[in-house]
C-alpha cells in the first residue's frame, strides 16, 4: 500500500493556514500519515508566527507523524504556482520506517550540526534502500558591526574590515548557508543511501528563514528524515544554465574556499566586472548586477553536473561565493528562461501517471526569472499527470545518486517519483 | 480626464476582495482594475487601503498610468499582456485582461523582487478574470 497526497492553504491568519493545511493534505488518505513534509513563505512570520502556524497544523495532524519542513520562496502544485501560503505533503505506507532527527547552529559549525542530528537516530545502517530528504537552513544577509546588514561594500577599507569578521559573522549564525559542507558530511556517513535537499530562504530578502521539526520552529537547524522503503523510486537533475563561450578563468580563493582574492591575477571585484561587462561607473547597470548576480554564476563540471559557485557579496576589492568553489579553474554560465523551459519541459515529458508521486526541487531563481510565466511549467507537468505533485523553490539545492559524489547546486532542478 | 473611482462597486464585490488580498502583501503598494481614464475597480477601502509610502507620488503615477492605457488599447486585440513603467522609486505592473481594454494594475518598490511578485499577480488575474466570465 502506498498513498501520498498533497495539499494547501491561502489563509493569510497563520494558525488557520496550518490547520488547512494539515486538513486538505491528509482528508484525501485513507490511512494515518507515515509522514508529513511542511513548507510555507515567509508571510506567516508577520501573520501570527510559525509557532502558530505549527499549532494549526497539529490541531489536525495525527499525533507522532515524524513532520519536517521549513520555509521557501514559492511553491507549484496541483492547484496552481504560489509565493503566498503554505502545502504540505504525506505519503503513507505500510512498508516504510521513517526517523527524523535536528542538528542546531548550522553556520556556526557544521559539522557539529550533522552529528547532533545523527545523534536522534536509533538506526545508523545505509544502504541503498535508504533514502534521506534533507532541510537545511539558508543563508542570511551578515549584520556586520557598524558597518550594517550588506552584501556590497563598496569601500576598500570597509571590504577589508568586512572580511576579518567574517568567522565572527559565523559564529553568530549569520552569511553562507554551509549547506556544502553540510551534504558532503551526511555523505560521508550515509555513502550508499540516496538523498534530495533543499535550503530555507524567505521572499528573497535573505534576512530570516525557519525549519520545522515536529511541533518546534527553528532557525539555523538541520532537519533530516530518513526513509528506509522498499518501493521504486527514480532521482533526475537539470539545469537551467548555459555555459558561456570563452576560457575559464583562474579563481585565487581563500583557505575557506569561498573568498576570492584574485581572478585571472587580477583584483577580484574589478576583473568580475569585466569579465560580466559592467561598466563601474554606470550606476544603473551596478545597481542591476547587485540584484541579478544569481544569473551569471562561475562554476565547474562534476560527473556532467554544473556546480554552480554564486557571487552572493562583493567586499570591496574580494568577491565572496555563497558556496565553496571546489576548482580554481571556472567558467562563467547564465541562467536564461530559454533553458529553464526546456530542462524543464525534457522533464516534464518523463513524468506520467505511473508515478504515484511527484517531488521536485528547484532554485528559486527559475520563480524569480519567470514572475507570472511560471504557469508554462506547471501547464506542461498538468498536461502530463493528474496525480499529486509538489514543486518547491528554494535557496540550494541538494541530490546525491549513491555514487560517492555529493552535488550542492543553485539553478537546478531536482526530481525524485515515486 | 474623467476618473470614476468606485462606480458601481459594492464593499462585497468579489473583485475588490482579491485586490484586497494582492495589496495584503508587503511590496504591494497599491492596486487595480482599471481601464484607460477610469479606475475600474478598487480595494474594498478605496484609495485608504493603499501603503502609506504612495500617497505622495499616487497623483504623478496616475496620470502615467493613463498614457500607458493607450498603448494598452491600441495593442491588446494583438495580445499585448503585460506592461510596465519605472517612475521615480516605483514600478507599475499591468497585467491586461485578454481582448479587453482592462488590466490588473499594481504599483510596487522599483527593487521589489518581481518575479515573486508577478506570482501573485498572475493567480489574481486569473481569479479577476474567473469572476469576469461567470458574472
Amino acid at each position: 500500500m502506498f498513498e501520498s497526497s498533497v495539499g494547501m492553504s491561502r489563509e493569510w491568519d497563520a494558525r488557520k493556514a496550518g490547520q488547512e493545511v494539515a486538513k486538505s493534505t491528509i482528508e484525501k488518505l485513507n490511512h494515518s500519515p507515515s509522514l508529513f513534509l511542511l513548507f510555507s513563505t515567509i508571510h506567516y512570520k508577520k501573520h501570527g508566527g510559525f509557532e502558530e502556524f505549527l499549532k494549526g497544523v497539529w490541531d489536525v495532524l495525527p499525533e507522532d507523524t515524524p513532520l519536517i519542513g521549513g520555509t521557501v520562496a514559492g511553491f507549484m502544485n496541483q492547484y496552481g504556482c504560489f509565493t503566498r501560503g503554505a502545502t504540505g505533503l504525506a505519503v503513507c505506507s505500510e512498508n516504510i520506517d521513517v526517523e527524523i532527527g535536528i542538528g542546531h547552529n548550522t553556520k556556526r559549525n557544521p559539522k557539529k550540526a550533522v552529528e547532533e542530528c545523527f545523534s536522534n537516530f536509533e538506526n545508523l545502517d545505509d544502504d541503498k534502500n535508504q533514502f534521506i530528504f534533507e532541510v537545511v537552513s539558508g543563508a542570511v544577509i551578515p549584520n556586520f558591526p557598524k558597518i550594517g546588514r550588506q552584501s556590497v561594500i563598496k569601500s576598500k577599507s570597509a571590504g577589508e574590515a568586512s572580511i576579518k569578521l567574517l568567522p565572527l559573522i559565523s559564529r553568530l549564525n549569520m552569511g553562507a548557508d554551509r549547506a556544502d559542507e553540510i551534504l558532503d558530511d551526511i555523505v560521508n556517513h550515509f555513502p550508499e543511501s540516496r538523498l534530495i535537499g533543499m535550503t530555507c530562504m524567505d521572499d528573497r530578502k535573505f534576512i530570516h528563514n525557519y525549519q520545522f521539526f515536529n511541533d518546534e520552529v527553528f532557525e539555523n537547524a538541520l532537519c533530516l528524515m530518513k526513509l528506509r522503503c522498499d518501493f521504486n523510486y527514480k532521482l533526475n537533475t537539470s539545469f537551467g544554465l548555459v555555459e558561456k563561450q570563452g576560457n575559464a578563468f583562474d579563481f585565487e580563493l581563500y583557505p575557506d574556499k569561498r573568498l576570492v582574492k584574485k581572478i585571472n591575477d587580477r583584483k577580484a571585484t574589478e576583473e568580475l566586472f569585466n569579465i560580466v561587462g559592467i561598466d563601474q561607473d554606470n550606476v544603473r547597470m551596478l545597481d542591476r548586477f547587485y540584484s541579478q548576480s544569481f544569473y551569471y554564476p562561475f562554476g565547474c563540471y562534476k560527473n556532467n553536473f554544473i556546480h554552480a559557485c554564486i557571487v552572493s557579496g562583493l567586499l570591496g576589492e574580494k568577491v565572496y561565493f555563497a558556496n565553496q568553489a571546489d576548482k580554481t579553474k571556472l567558467n562563467l554560465f547564465q541562467l536564461t528562461g530559454k533553458q529553464i523551459l526546456k530542462s524543464t519541459g525534457e522533464l516534464s515529458a518523463s513524468l506520467s501517471d505511473d508515478f504515484h508521486l511527484s517531488f521536485m526541487i528547484m532554485c528559486e531563481t527559475y520563480i524569480e526569472t519567470l514572475g507570472g510565466q511560471i504557469y508554462k511549467i506547471y501547464d506542461s507537468i498538468k498536461k502530463r499527470i493528474n496525480n499529486p505533485f509538489l514543486v518547491l523553490f528554494v535557496g540550494g539545492e541538494s541530490v546525491y545518486y549513491g555514487d560517492g559524489i555529493p552535488h550542492y547546486l543553485y539553478e537546478s532542478l531536482n526530481s525524485l517519483t515515486i | 480626464m474623467l476618473y470614476i473611482v468606485g462606480d458601481g462597486i459594492r464593499m462585497d464585490d468579489p473583485i475588490a476582495k482579491v485586490l484586497d488580498d494582492l495589496l495584503r502583501l508587503e511590496d504591494i503598494l497599491a492596486c487595480m482594475v482599471a481601464r484607460q481614464n477610469m479606475i475600474s475597480v478598487m480595494p474594498s477601502d478605496g484609495t485608504d487601503s493603499f501603503k502609506p509610502e504612495i500617497h505622495q507620488t499616487w497623483d504623478i503615477i496616475h496620470r502615467a498610468m493613463d498614457d500607458v492605457f493607450t498603448v494598452i488599447r491600441e495593442y491588446s486585440q494583438a495580445g499585448l499582456t503585460e506592461m510596465e513603467f519605472r517612475l521615480q522609486d516605483y514600478e507599475a505592473l499591468f497585467y491586461v485582461f485578454p481582448d479587453t481594454e482592462n488590466a490588473l494594475v499594481a504599483i510596487v518598490p522599483a527593487l521589489a523582487n518581481k518575479g515573486l511578485l508577478e506570482v501573485e499577480m498572475e493567480n489574481a488575474r486569473r481569479e479577476i478574470q474567473k469572476i469576469m466570465n461567470e458574472g
